[in-house]
């Protein structure tokens, strides 16, 4: 290892223990926030709306008088669940779809492979607004929705995997030892699969977390009442020449969250495959 | 090179009847079935007039193959929220989405391959930093949070371009006024594109570079301008080529968001806009439509691979 390699090694290092403790804080604030700051996110008061931050509210209050910081830890709460279920769900079906494409022989991996291809090549978000337009917004339905679009790149990978694992010596010899190919695929193949399977979901939760924002924002995600940091940015369009500030908030929350996790995805890639020339 | 036409032609063909048949399955799953699609407004003898038209009491797989015919005629039925056929409302908008999309696109191709042809000859150096760096943060922003900054910036605080539309209010509009209204959607949709063409492009480079026909070429003396443009730039394209036709969907996606915002008059927003109406037979045709339609564009885009990979083209 060269001098320069290993200082490139501890910056990197370096970073990506920045982003998942700016990540730690962040699930922390989301979980313990709204108990340690006892102020109800969805108290309206037209009488103190749209107020700058001040001694009763550290980051002021949105139009309808509704307390930010409240809001913020509130919706944190909600874009970070939904972003971690979806990526759930969309590794369940990504990760089972893969398998059995990889283990099922050519007919049902041509046919899972077409099936793949197809709804990559279809604009997602569109898919989903018709599915909320028809089945009605409901956080579990927000949560299918996202994870039914976004497996596709799992489903690849598990699959290319499987079939170059199946190739291996280590494979052949377990299977001349007569072990089942069920704990073949479960004591030998997965543990060289979590690896590049973890990089994808990380990246992955930043990219759902993204898809909640833009869905709840444009009205088709988190309803309100309930706050979500996408649709609290709904009205901050229309208070944009008064009061700036409200659409700030959120999004830096939202690119900080990102950020962290894409650094975070980098890291473990890095260390993963550590294949940089 | 006929079967790798031949191929892609067969892919776009099981995309467009995936999505036709997902489309029916979603309308025969959503609470209340197909009757969704009529008019809420009907009273119950037009419901069931319109329920027999549809041919709801005949068995699934007789009103599958309709549909699969109606589509296939072009039939896309009927918006209720604006009361028109949807081909028109979708006619009626596809100009507008086609020039955000369109323009937003060859933003993307013409910054983002270039700059990370660069990124990857100077790997290290200030330009590959900065551009790295942009483009890691442009991933992380939601388009239409980047969007409301840009309203912010150019439209409130410094106002050099209007806030939204597609043309000043009243008017036809002449070019200049088009061009202006277009220039901060444009930029806004083609951010995350642009930032994911670069990474492609850098990483696509380097891998290029580190092949043995650029040492040669470089052993015959030939100028590192040349080995980049011509050399590196065209084996370094292959894999883009394939990224773009993975970033089109998404792009498209964020045609809907960019246009909301904006107030651009396209399909992306009719859509948004049908969806939060329950308009479902308008918003399902917009799905199916821009469906299609990417899937053609992609279509094309596979020419692309005929001019860039000879092994294609020589292929017997």
């Amino acid at each position: 290892m060269t001098v320069d390699a290993r200082r490139n090694g501890s910056t990197f290092r370096r970073r990506a223990a920045i982003a998942g403790g700016t990540l730690i804080l962040l699930a922390l604030a989301a979980i313990l926030g709204p108990l340690l700051y006892d102020t109800d996110p969805n108290v309206l008061d037209l009488s103190r709306a749209a107020e700058a931050p001040g001694a009763a509210h550290p980051l002021g209050t949105d139009e309808s008088g509704r307390d930010v910081l409240g809001r913020l830890l509130a919706g944190g709460r909600v874009s970070l669940a939904v972003g971690f279920a979806a990526v759930a769900c969309s590794a369940l079906l990504g990760v089972s779809l893969g398998a059995v494409a990889g283990l099922g022989g050519r007919r049902v991996d041509g046919i899972i492979m077409r099936l793949t291809d197809a709804v990559m090549s279809v604009p997602a978000l569109f898919l989903i607004i018709t599915t909320l337009a028809l089945f009605g917004t409901s956080v579990v339905g927000l949560v299918i929705a996202i994870g039914c679009t976004s497996w596709m790149g799992l489903a690849r990978l598990v699959r290319a995997e499987l079939l170059s694992i199946r190739e291996q010596t280590f494979v052949e010899a377990a299977r001349a030892l007569g072990t089942r190919s069920s704990s073949l695929l479960l004591r030998h193949a997965l543990p060289h699969l979590l690896p590049s399977v973890l990089v994808n979901l990380t990246f992955g939760v930043g990219a759902a977390i993204l898809t909640e924002s833009a869905l709840s924002f444009i009205g088709l995600g988190i309803q309100p009442p309930a706050a979500s940091w996408g649709n609290m940015l709904t009205n901050a369009q229309s208070y944009l020449y008064a009061s700036p500030w409200l659409a700030l908030y959120p999004g830096v929350m939202i690119v900080i969250t990102v950020v962290a996790v894409n650094i975070l995805g980098d890291a473990l890639r890095d260390a993963a495959e550590p294949t940089e020339f | 090179m006929t079967a790798f036409l031949l191929r892609r032609a067969a892919h776009a063909l099981t995309v467009i009847f995936v999505v036709c048949t997902v489309t029916f399955v979603l309308v025969h799953l959503a609470p209340g079935g197909p009757a969704v699609l009529a008019d809420p407004k009907l009273s119950s003898e037009e419901q069931a007039a319109i329920e027999e038209r549809l041919g709801l009491d005949r068995p699934v797989v007789m009103q599958y193959g309709l549909w699969m015919a109606r589509v296939a005629r072009g039939d896309l039925g009927e918006s209720f929220l604006y009361e028109v056929p949807n081909r028109r409302a979708i006619g009626e908008r596809l100009p507008n989405t086609a020039l955000l999309a369109g323009t937003a696109l060859a933003l993307s191709v013409l910054l983002g391959i270039p700059l990370g042809l660069w990124s990857a000859f100077k790997r290290g150096g200030w330009v590959d930093r900065v551009v790295s760096g942009l483009a890691f943060v442009a991933m992380a922003v939601p388009t239409f949070w980047l969007a409301i900054g840009a309203i912010f910036v150019f439209a409130i605080a410094i106002p050099v371009f209007p806030a939204g539309g597609a043309s000043a209010a009243g008017e036809a509009g002449g070019l200049i006024d088009r061009l202006r209204h277009l220039v901060m959607p444009a930029i806004v949709l083609a951010a995350v594109t642009t930032a994911e063409l670069l990474r492609y492009m850098r990483s696509s480079a380097q891998t290029a570079l580190h092949q043995p026909f650029v040492r040669v070429v470089r052993g015959k003396g030939v100028q590192e301008r040349i080995v980049a443009w011509r050399h590196v730039l065209r084996t370094a394209l292959i894999p883009v080529i394939t990224a773009l036709g993975i970033q089109l969907p998404r792009l498209i996606g964020g045609a809907a968001i960019t246009e909301t915002v904006f107030a651009w008059p396209g399909l992306g927003r009719l859509g948004v806009q049908a969806a939060l109406g329950r308009d479902y037979p308008l918003v399902m045709a917009i799905t199916l439509f821009v469906s299609a339609a990417v899937v053609i564009v992609n279509l094309l885009m596979d020419l692309l691979y005929l001019w860039i990979d000879p092994r294609i083209r020589l292929e017997a």
